[in-house]
């Protein structure tokens, strides 16, 4: 029965895997680039916020 | 150049525009759908296999357009100096690659249907293979060089050469006797292909162009991001 399906889609089941490849691979890369942006930008907060502790520790030291 | 080298417009540019870059990016995209893969009419030859054409023929044009882009911004690197024309590049040529992949995977798709095979080495197909090879060794060798100087003159020289095969891949349907039918959209000519036809493939294209610059923006932030912490911090450039 599944055979038949696929033979009678045959051409939808090409059309489907088509856009599914498309969007799933734009996913994908979209997904990375937004989590490298996400990760370097929190890693320079943090490198702020121990700037601005350092700073402001060393000055009352002073 | 137009101010282009200051990554701080691009910047603003991207913090102000991002969400709207998205909003019209998912209504495009929503759009382009509904029109092909329900409202557009079957071709009479290829029925409702030519529903692939409105991804292929999009990710085929933006893959060598960023190609291009590469080309023109590794030049400019290799010959001015400017450096942020390789972050140009660098930052654009993931998009490219996963645009190629899509172009070849999606062709593939398309021609068992239509020619009744998944591959042929016929001219187009085979050009764009090159092309597709072409990014994969861009792309890794940023990645495997350590240097970041000795990676930026490599992948410029890559990018330069790479440029030959463009026109090939262009012209491959007009120069040879190929599998791969010839353009029905060219800029010197009027389309050739039915209005019914053109607009969804026109509105998948503006969608998928919308993408690739939200991505780029967000590759671009972080490559300056990590060049200037690499630059300060560890003087291992």
């Amino acid at each position: 029965m599944i055979i038949e399906i696929f033979k009678a889609n045959f051409v939808w089941f090409f059309i489907i895997t088509s856009y599914l490849i498309t969007f799933f691979s734009l996913f994908v890369l979209y997904v990375r680039s937004a989590e490298k942006l996400s990760a370097i930008t929190q890693l320079e907060i943090s490198k702020d916020r121990e700037i601005k502790r350092f700073s402001s520790a060393s000055s009352q030291e002073i | 150049m137009f101010g282009l080298q200051n990554p701080k417009t691009f910047f603003n540019f991207s913090d102000q525009n991002i969400f709207w870059l998205k909003v019209i990016f998912f209504l495009t995209a929503i759009v382009g759908l509904v029109f092909s893969l329900f409202i557009s009419p079957k071709d009479y030859l290829q029925q409702d296999a030519v529903r692939i054409m409105y991804v292929h023929v999009p990710a085929s044009w933006i893959s060598l357009f960023i190609f291009a882009v590469i080309s023109f911004s590794s030049f400019l690197s290799l010959i001015f100096k400017i450096r942020v024309f390789s972050v140009y590049a660098k930052s654009l040529a993931p998009i490219g690659l996963v645009f190629a992949f899509i172009s070849l995977s999606t062709g593939s798709l398309w021609g068992y249907p239509t020619w009744g095979t998944f591959w042929t080495w016929d001219a187009r197909l085979t050009s764009m293979l090159i092309l597709f090879f072409t990014y994969v060794l861009y792309v890794v060798l940023w990645r495997w060089i350590k240097n970041y100087f000795l990676a930026e003159k490599i992948t410029n020289i890559v990018g330069i050469i790479g440029f030959i095969n463009l026109p090939i891949i262009r012209y491959s349907v007009d120069w040879w006797n190929t599998l791969h039918q010839p353009s029905s959209i060219t800029i010197n000519s009027a389309p050739t292909i039915h209005t019914s036809m053109l607009f969804p493939l026109l509105v998948m294209f503006f969608s998928f162009c919308i993408l690739s610059l939200l991505i780029f923006l967000m590759r671009y932030k972080y490559e300056i991001i990590s060049f200037r912490n690499s630059r300060y911090d560890h003087r291992n450039f």
